[in-house]
């Protein structure tokens, strides 16, 4: 589990806080997709639950052990696929050669698999991937660890419409009860499908923390062009065919989640989305 | 011993990442360094050393091994804190942070293989290089001149003394200049270990401008407090005289024990992304 209590994160002195006060608990288990403005904080939520970055306050433990310590019984169970990174110019069956030594529960067979997922040859050299190439080669090596804990930052930019696909796929063909995958990205078309859990920042606080589950049974996503459903609806954006639109669930219908739509509705009321999370009973 | 503390597996594994991830940068350096020396080497001979054969007969050696051996010292201390000072350039960028952060080796298992690499492994490395340059130089010149006694510094010092009392006296006669230069060059090398961990990126100009300027103060200081203890006016300094050698030895010892703690007790405290906090 993903404790993250009370912390307080700034870059500059003087500068306004990027989290301030920001608890949040993540538990064992699940894909979460960690979605948020440009400059909510999601990357640097993503390096403190690392322990990449120090809190000025607070403090975030995976499994009981402060992340910030950076003790190899905890690096060896996350795994950060960052945005942006650098690879040595060196064969990849090298690269995982030498690096997968550190993961104890590093698989050759999985490797295999991710790579033919990807449609990447293990013999190439990583200096002549393209960085769409590399961002693959990359993730392939990151999920063959199989650490408990992996945390990808805008994964799906950079990757061919193929590539988002396969993402997909693989991420959802890697899932164990016991593993957690959180998603930090702006591309919420490119992962709504393979979530279970969505968590909404804004503000330096969390405006939604809820199972994808618990947010259909209680709200209810349409595309139309109806004038009477775009007038009930708590909540509309014009689109293409009419109208993008959140209804209450009040009679659990089978919904389709647009996470988009479920995003701005966040950000613009966010007050009225969490009041269908806590007037009916509160469980996660 | 506790998993989280030392590893000696990790250790060694961490080895290869050291030298094969960082293969071209560490063969690209160590070719700059061969092909500086080489240059060197060659370029030390030239207008009339090797002429004067006479001279040459006179001294009884290489007439130009004196030269050469003072220009490799003093290289030896430049390409040594060069060395030191790239110890952590890979934490200059994010990426590298990320990488070197997140690598499942404690802090104490990443600084002694980095030592040992750029520390230890860089004075074998060196001293090849030389010996190289050497070999070269020895295979031009012998050719050029061949009633000259052209000689590379790694053979001026086989010749075998007569008895082993000759051994003990010409160790006995080098052992201080040696250690002398040896403490000095740990010392002033530990300044750009410490240096690079503090300033990844630009390490060598920062250290020796930051540290440069410092001992340029230290010494100033202390040659006048010296002068002070030295007279006579003030207690009895015989023992500063007496025991100068040893006073150096530990000052040295002691500043680059103190520079190596720093230099390791740095890394922990690196994120990510640096905060002006």
């Amino acid at each position: 589990m993903i404790r993250i209590e009370n912390i307080t994160f700034s870059y500059k002195r003087n500068a306004a806080p990027v989290l301030n006060d920001f608890s949040l608990q993540i538990p064992t288990g699940g894909i979460y997709g960690l979605l948020g403005k440009n400059g909510a904080g999601k990357s640097t939520l993503l390096y403190l639950i690392a322990g990449l970055l120090t809190p000025s306050s607070g403090q975030v433990s995976y499994n009981g052990i402060i992340t910030r310590k950076r003790k190899p019984e905890t690096l060896r169970e996350i795994f950060i696929v960052p945005e942006e990174f650098s690879l040595p110019s060196l064969p990849l069956r090298e690269y995982v050669k030498i690096n997968s030594r550190f993961y104890p529960n590093f698989s050759a067979e999985d490797m295999r698999r991710n790579l033919d997922t990807f449609e990447l040859s293990a013999d190439v050299n990583l200096n002549s991937l393209s960085m769409g190439q590399k961002k693959k080669a990359f993730m392939c090596f990151a999920l063959a660890c199989n650490t408990s804990l992996m945390l990808f930052d805008e994964p799906t930019n950079g990757l061919d419409i193929p590539g988002k696909s396969q993402f997909r796929k693989f991420i959802v063909s890697s899932m164990t009860d016991d593993r957690t995958i959180v998603i930090s990205t702006h591309q919420v078309r490119d992962i709504d499908r393979i979530l279970d859990h969505v968590i909404i920042t804004d503000n330096r606080s969390v405006v939604l923390d809820r199972p994808i589950s618990d947010i259909l049974s209680r709200l209810r996503f349409l595309e139309t062009d109806s004038k009477e459903l775009i007038e009930k609806a708590i909540y509309k954006q014009i689109s293409v065919r009419g109208a993008d639109i959140i209804l209450p669930n009040d009679d659990g219908a089978d919904t389709q989640l647009n996470l988009e739509t479920l995003f701005d509705f966040a950000m613009t009321n966010p007050q009225e989305l969490q009041s269908f999370f806590t007037s009916k009973s509160d469980s996660k | 011993m506790n998993d989280n503390i030392f590893s000696g597996k990790r250790l060694l594994a961490f080895f290869p990442i050291e030298l094969i991830c960082l293969q071209k940068r560490q063969l690209l350096y160590s070719l700059v360094m061969v092909g500086l020396l080489t240059l060197i080497a060659l370029i030390t001979p030239l207008g009339s050393t090797y002429d004067d054969l006479l001279w040459i007969e006179r001294i009884g050696h290489d007439p130009v091994l004196d030269e050469l051996l003072v220009t490799y010292i003093i290289l030896m201390f430049c390409f040594g804190c060069l060395s030191a000072s790239i110890m952590w350039s890979e934490m200059k960028d994010k990426q590298g942070r990320i990488y070197i952060l997140m690598n499942p080796a404690t802090i104490f298992e990443k600084f002694i293989v980095k030592f040992f690499v750029y520390v230890v492994c860089f004075l074998v490395v060196y001293i090849l290089a030389v010996c190289f340059a050497e070999t070269v130089r020895y295979l031009v010149y012998s050719n050029i001149y061949p009633e000259a006694d052209v000689t590379p510094l790694y053979l001026s010092f086989s010749y075998p003394p007569e008895t082993i009392d000759q051994i003990w006296r010409l160790s006995r006669s080098i052992e201080k200049p040696v250690l002398f230069f040896f403490c000095l060059y740990l010392m002033l090398q530990s300044f750009f270990v410490l240096g690079s961990s503090i300033w990844p990126s630009r390490s060598f100009i920062k250290t020796f401008l930051i540290f440069g300027c410092l001992t340029a103060a230290y010494f100033i200081i202390g040659a006048k407090t010296g002068s002070v203890l030295m007279t006579d006016r003030v207690g009895d300094p015989r023992w500063l005289r007496e025991n100068s050698y040893a006073v150096y030895y530990t000052f040295t010892t002691i500043v680059t024990l103190v520079n190596w703690t720093l230099a390791y007790f740095r890394i922990p405290e690196t994120d990510v992304i640096t905060t002006k906090r």
